[in-house]
């Protein structure tokens, strides 16, 4: 849930950025010199003076309008030379010669921002006062806009592919950084129980049940920490060839030293696999057979047989079967063991087959459980 | 040098687990322990002081374990260490270093793993002997020198029997398992000599056995192992 609710948030994030980003690239498309308000354009001014019998009138209404603006306006003959003006600063000259009419028209009249407008009997120009506008000309090309106008859907398209592409990893990075943070807070905790539980194991009496309950313990945050690793995608693993025969004596003589007096162990190891070697993680190799053995102790507690097999399965594999003649489980619980994992957590299920059930899907081992309740409990995976 | 004249400095932050160690180490004859609890403080002692091997834990509030250790290195300082490491993280730094497996333990550990790892890596690092004589029965085995007395005369065991018997009484009790047998033997690479071992078994049984063809002590846990039971 949380995952959509984070999806849906940053599209729509996205989709704030990309209209504000269209608006932009829209505006520069359609500019225009602006500043020259419709009230206050030349074509307005040259429209509220008109000319009779050699005199100039100006509409009172116009002329209002540039005194509330500090604007002036003057008329310049074919000549060039100014013979009507309104307001018109006094530093400014009284005729103009082509360049400077062609300067102006484009620019500034010394300083002052100018605009013209063509009458009959010549030219009208409003000038506003300095400083008030930024006058500055786009030229575009047919070329251009063609160029613009055929760019249009390629915009929409690329508009579309980041509207379905960016949201997917924001939402990524998001949960990477809060799965890594759930990572360091579980090892953070992890790290405070392991001081305190080494004093506790340094005090207690060699082979006790409280050092068992200890080991107990230990397996437990291992576990822990694995799971979350495996889960949130975290874990930094090594590829290392594993000689399967050896590890797995070594894992058996720790079980045998440490559950002998309750448990008889029978291991069976092919000779022909001596040599037989997986390229994996040996950390989580041995986490996950230590969890198969370490499934049968915990679930009899009052002892039994188990017998651990080796040996060889088609396709160059290797089968390791853990078999205990113990409580068993029933049919239900089977099921849920040998059904796909599931992301709550449930408990009753077992962190460490959890553990046996991800390390399998991850190097794409096969895991199966079967059991006969009160008669046997196995487990077989088969290693490549 | 006998292995309990070792100089052993011990650092950690946490003042329990100091002294759970300095105890440990001087129920099982260690004299010449010193501990400190924290970097600069060792830092001192290693200044000072001849020290054979230190124990260090990694995170530590003022140094930490890794950032001293490398420093050490680049003064040129060899001393042997065995970190103390609580996270699975500083584990796989730990491997990056090239260290071996002796030469760091995770938390939780138990005393005897510590104790294990201390030993294995003095052996390594200065070819140490054990002042001790081990009795089995009639049959006593003086550690120091690897000369076994029987009631039919002494016999002197060779360097592989004494690496072999070293190794199953510093676990005695426990399966030793083949392949590390085999690693202690042949520390270069053990490929293929499981049939050397069980020569060298059979080899070490004819001297330390009262009977051999009834080992009582050196016994055989098929297909896994050997365990000398005391």
């Amino acid at each position: 849930m949380k995952k959509i609710s984070g999806y849906i948030l940053s599209m729509l994030l996205v989709l704030v950025a990309l209209v504000m980003a269209n608006i932009l690239v829209l505006g520069f498309i359609v500019l225009k010199p602006w500043g020259t308000k419709d009230a206050l354009s030349a074509e307005n001014i040259s429209g509220g003076v008109t000319y009779e019998n050699g005199t100039y009138y100006i509409n009172p209404e116009v002329a209002s309008k540039l005194d509330e603006h500090s604007s002036f306006a003057m008329i310049l003959n074919n000549e060039g030379k100014v013979v009507w003006s309104y307001n018109c600063p006094s530093e400014l000259p009284s005729s103009y010669e082509l360049k400077d009419v062609a300067s102006f028209s484009r620019w500034y009249l010394m300083d002052y921002p100018v605009y013209t407008q063509i009458r009959d009997e010549g030219l009208l120009i409003l000038g506003l006062p300095k400083n008030s506008t930024w006058k500055y000309r786009f030229d575009f090309s047919m070329t251009t806009m063609t160029g613009l106008v055929s760019a249009l859907p390629f915009i929409i398209l690329i508009d579309i592919v980041l509207l379905i592409l960016l949201p997917i990893l924001i939402t990524r990075h998001w949960l990477k950084a809060r799965e890594k943070s759930r990572t360091e807070w579980i090892a953070g905790v992890s790290h405070d129980i392991r001081t305190p539980l080494s004093i506790v194991m340094g005090s207690v009496e060699k082979g006790s049940a409280a050092e068992k309950q200890c080991f107990r313990i230990r397996d437990l945050i291992g576990n822990l920490n694995t799971e979350n690793k495996l889960d949130s995608g975290t874990g930094k693993w090594n590829k290392e060839s594993i000689a399967l025969a050896p590890l797995l004596r070594e894992i058996l003589c720790d079980y045998i030293n440490t559950y002998e007096e309750d448990y008889t162990f029978n291991p069976e190891i092919d000779e022909n696999l001596e040599d037989f070697k997986i390229s994996a993680d040996s950390a989580l190799i041995r986490r996950m057979i230590d969890n198969l053995i370490n499934n049968s102790i915990l679930h009899n507690e009052k002892g039994c047989e188990i017998d651990v097999t080796l040996e060889k399965a088609p396709g160059g594999k290797a089968k390791l079967t853990v078999l205990d003649n113990g409580e068993g489980a029933d049919e239900v619980k089977i099921k849920s063991l040998n059904a796909e994992i599931k992301s709550d957590y449930l408990p009753e299920h077992g962190l460490g087959i959890r553990v046996v059930k991800q390390v399998a899907k991850k190097y794409k081992y096969s895991v199966k459980f079967s059991s006969v309740p009160g008669e046997y409990f196995k487990s077989e995976l088969i290693l490549k | 040098m006998v292995l309990s004249e070792c100089r052993i400095l011990l650092v950690d932050d946490e003042k329990k687990i100091l002294d759970l160690n300095e105890k440990l180490l001087r129920d099982n004859g260690f004299t010449k322990v010193r501990t400190a609890s924290g970097g600069y403080e060792a830092e001192q002692i290693i200044d000072k002081e001849q020290i054979d091997l230190v124990v260090l834990d990694i995170m530590m509030p003022e140094i930490d374990g890794l950032s001293l250790y490398e420093s050490w290195q680049k003064r040129g300082l060899n001393i042997p260490v065995i970190f103390l490491s609580a996270r699975d993280e500083e584990s796989s730094r730990l491997k990056g270093l090239g260290l071996g497996a002796d030469d760091y333990v995770t938390k939780p550990y138990t005393p005897e793993e510590l104790l294990l790892r201390i030993k294995a890596v003095l052996r390594r690092t200065y070819h140490l002997t054990e002042n001790k004589v081990v009795e089995l029965g009639s049959v006593r085995v003086d550690l120091s020198s690897g000369i076994v007395n029987r009631p039919d005369g002494d016999v002197e065991l060779t360097a592989k029997e004494f690496l072999l018997f070293s190794k199953l009484y510093d676990n005695r009790g426990k399966i030793v398992s083949l392949n590390i047998l085999m690693d202690t033997l042949w520390p270069d690479g053990s490929y293929g000599l499981e049939n050397s071992l069980i020569v060298h078994v059979r080899r070490l049984r004819e001297k330390i056995e009262e009977d051999p063809s009834k080992p009582a002590h050196l016994q055989t846990v098929r297909g896994l192992g050997y365990r000398l039971n005391m």
